[in-house]
């Protein structure tokens, strides 16, 4: 289904790097931006299936509504490769029994704080192969972090609260977006080039569009990613 | 009172009385019997739709209780947070298209629908996606749900919204779902459910307590039915069954209802109207031939007192009866046997009759006495000699006889029989009969056939048998030398021998023509003389006896009338 070629095999990683270097204040001058806005489209696979005479569990009532286009991320699925991103700190907040933001973008080597913003005891715990973790349950006021030192998607959960999930997506290039709440994004330094570019929704999954990206300029284009109906 | 024979016997009163009884015994029963039979059968079959319409309720309730556990449980188990996390990711790792990746999400998968299958213990396990494939599965016919097979569903669009059945290939089973969230996702659909194989219409069948099948798309599923009646259900289903009545099921009536509808599967029970009759049969059959059985025999004792109570006065008039005709001897009169007023009835009518007939024999008797005696008058008229000899005969047997101690109705044989001593001189001449002098040896002769000539005379006369031996014998002498056989002694009888000695002495004391009559006195003497030869002499005794309270009597009359004598002796007899 998807074409993201991640990851990298490690031993062409050095080359790699060496050459970016070299090219980088030539490259600067050359690159572009893109500018998009996501369209949230309706995908139905099926009939929904008949809800429990019980109802599901809807306890997130306080939690600040999230907009369902900042959960649609934006890569370049033919990134060029040789310019390393460098790690940032982001926190993932837990409050109102809510992972916020839901749906983050980090470079590799980047840390993730979960600071507990409830009254009660969370958890943070994660089954990816790309990052397998359990950093245990924590007090209000307390905080734990981890470090993705790996490309790829995890998922994230608290134990104590089946509801909650997280998803941080781990890069190994900087051409990734995350979209903003107002359905917009913007993937800055593009060299100029011909590429796919791809928007991926976690029930969704990939939107390839094609993208052109001149020097200088900054190219807007429109993607429609089709969501389920929840 | 001779019985006459009948072409045809009459059978006895007792086979009647049986007969009778018995028919009312078994017509009664019959009827009772057939009564009770389509009671029962009415009351059963009523009994077997009522216990269907229970069954329904109970199992109503129980089955909609135990789908919304299951569904409750189910829920609750929706929300592990290991379960939800393992099928997020797996879910996320297969956009992603990491195969390894996804493998080992769906692994973790797996291995937590495992273990809800050991816990719960059902048949079937299984989380399924919105496309209604099969992502895990555990529990005991998870073979039949291997990863990706496709699951059809059906009830979701009767509201019951937790109440489905499945069709995973040919087998279909009963499952309630609880869908797995995660935030405002849907991940897909834990169910759990039961087969719908004989084992759970087994299951059905125990609590309801009739039988189950399992019908789905008109179609049988499961059944506890055995095989003939599955395939007499399975035409009816073709044909078209609604939600209760009864039907035929290998030509026996049953009862049928349909106790649940969910989705394209019915539960329908059938009961057996004659199962249920059977077993309601077998218990009182026994009793009913208890009561069967005594009510005969009590009718047989009954049959039997009655014919009892009835015949036996009657054997009993009927032996005494027999009795009286055999002695002949009709003067008693028949009691009254009080064992019914029909019998008395029946005893004082035939008293009547015996009255009547004793009255109409003796007038009969008289008639023929009278015409006797008349005659023997008439005889003894024929010779002024001989007049009044019968009856002075007659008197003085009686007298003899009554002497002798002999029984009322001998002195009336003697009676009578010494009236007609003579009867048998009818046949002889007046010129030998009224000869002045002695007889001649012929003479004598002739006159020695009246005994045998009154004999034959009489034999003609039906009631005068007993009187046939004093005639012909009564001028037998003891010693052998009388006439007409010479018979001797006890060959002679005593009323022969009483009207001989009082022939002899009234003979002896009449006047003759030839000669004047002899006193009394001498006529004993005479008789004495000749008793043990010419005379037996315990009569000759008797006479002697009885004689001399009357010889003065006698003497003193002989000059007069004969009258006299018989009239004495009438007074002597009578006293």
């Amino acid at each position: 289904m998807s074409n993201l070629r991640y990851p990298i095999p490690v031993a062409g990683l050095a080359v790699c790097i060496a050459a970016a270097c070299s090219m980088a204040e030539g490259r600067a001058a050359e690159s572009g931006r893109i500018a998009g806005t996501i369209v949230l489209g309706l995908k139905r696979t099926g009939r929904p299936l008949p809800l429990s005479a019980y109802g599901a569990r809807h306890v997130a009532h306080d939690a600040a509504v999230q907009s369902e286009s900042s959960h649609v991320l934006v890569w370049l699925k033919d990134a060029p490769r040789g310019v390393k991103p460098a790690p940032v700190a982001i926190e993932v907040r837990q409050q109102d029994e809510t992972f916020m933001p839901h749906v983050s973008a980090i470079p590799v080597g980047s840390t993730v704080k979960f600071p507990n913003g409830d009254n009660y005891f969370h958890n943070v715990f994660s089954l990816s192969r790309t990052a397998s973790f359990d950093l245990g349950r924590y007090p209000r006021g307390d905080s734990r972090q981890h470090t993705f030192t790996k490309p790829g998607i995890v998922k994230v959960y608290c134990h104590l609260h089946s509801h909650m999930s997280a998803l941080i997506a781990v890069f190994d290039h900087p051409y990734f977006a995350r979209g903003t709440e107002d359905g917009t994004f913007t993937i800055a330094d593009v060299p100029a080039g011909r590429y796919t570019l791809t928007a991926w929704h976690e029930r969704a999954g990939d939107t390839d569009v094609a993208v052109v990206v001149e020097p200088g300029e900054t190219t807007r284009l429109e993607v429609v990613v089709p969501v389920i109906e929840p | 009172m001779k019985r006459r024979a009948r072409p045809r016997r009459a059978p006895r009163f007792v086979v009647r009385t049986l007969a009778a009884s018995f028919a009312t015994v078994a017509v009664v029963l019959s009827v009772m019997f057939g009564t009770l039979v389509l009671h029962t059968r009415e009351v059963v079959r009523n009994n077997v739709v009522e216990n269907l319409e229970a069954g329904q309720r109970e199992l109503a309730l129980f089955e909609k209780e135990r789908q919304q556990r299951a569904s409750l449980q189910a829920t609750v188990l929706t929300e592990a947070p290991t379960l939800k996390a393992a099928l997020d990711t797996y879910l996320t790792e297969r956009t992603v298209g990491d195969p390894s990746a996804a493998e080992q999400a769906k692994a973790t998968l797996q291995r937590e629908i495992s273990k809800l299958g050991g816990l719960l213990r059902s048949d079937i396990v299984a989380v399924i996606d919105p496309g209604r494939h099969v992502l895990a599965s555990a529990g005991v016919n998870t073979a039949l749900w291997p990863p990706g097979q496709r699951v059809r569903l059906d009830g979701e669009e009767d509201g019951v919204a937790f109440d489905l059945v499945a069709t995973v290939g040919e087998r279909q089973f009963r499952v309630v779902g609880a869908p797995i969230h995660l935030g405002d996702a849907q991940l897909g659909t834990l169910l759990t459910g039961t087969q719908l194989d004989d084992g759970y219409a087994s299951q059905l069948a125990s609590f309801a307590r009739t039988n189950i099948s399992v019908v789905v798309d008109g179609e049988i599923a499961a059944t506890t039915l055995p095989e003939p009646l599955r395939q007499s259900l399975e035409g009816a289903l073709r044909a078209g069954l609604g939600d209760t009545g009864t039907l035929l099921l290998d030509d026996e009536p049953h009862a049928f209802r349909r106790l649940q509808q969910f989705g394209n599967t019915s539960i329908y029970a059938t009961d057996s109207v004659a199962a249920a009759t059977d077993r309601i049969s077998s218990a009182a059959v026994p009793k009913l031939v208890g009561i069967a059985v005594g009510s005969v025999i009590l009718a047989a004792i009954a049959s039997l007192w009655l014919a009892r109570e009835t015949t036996e006065p009657i054997r009993k008039l009927s032996a005494d009866i027999e009795g009286m005709v055999e002695s002949n001897e009709w003067s008693q009169r028949l009691r009254a046997s009080g064992s019914s007023a029909e019998v008395d009835g029946l005893i004082t009518t035939f008293n009547k009759l015996i009255e009547a007939l004793e009255v109409s024999r003796s007038q009969t008797e008289a008639a023929y006495v009278g015409s006797i005696r008349a005659l023997a008058t008439a005889l003894d008229a024929r010779d002024t000699y001989t007049a009044g000899h019968s009856e002075r005969v007659s008197a003085l047997s009686v007298a003899l006889g009554r002497k002798m101690g002999l029984s009322p109705h001998d002195l009336d044989v003697l009676r009578l029989g010494a009236l007609l001593h003579d009867i048998g001189k009818i046949g002889i001449s007046d010129a030998i009969l009224c000869k002045p002098n002695a007889l001649t040896a012929d003479e004598f002769e002739i006159i020695k056939t009246h005994p045998t000539v009154g004999a034959q005379i009489l034999r003609s006369i039906p009631f005068l048998e007993e009187h046939i031996p004093i005639v012909e014998l009564h001028h037998e002498n003891p010693d052998g030398s009388g006439y007409p056989h010479g018979y001797r002694g006890q060959q002679i009888p005593l009323l022969a021998r009483i009207v001989h000695v009082a022939d002899a002495f009234d003979a002896m004391t009449s006047a003759r023509a030839y000669r004047q009559g002899r006193p009394a006195a001498d006529a004993m003497t005479e008789l004495w003389r000749c008793a043990g030869s010419q005379f037996h002499a315990d009569v000759v005794e008797a006479c002697g006896a009885a004689l001399p309270a009357t010889l003065a009597e006698l003497q003193a009359a002989m000059g007069n009338r004969d009258d006299n004598i018989v009239s004495f002796a009438r007074r002597a007899l009578s006293a």
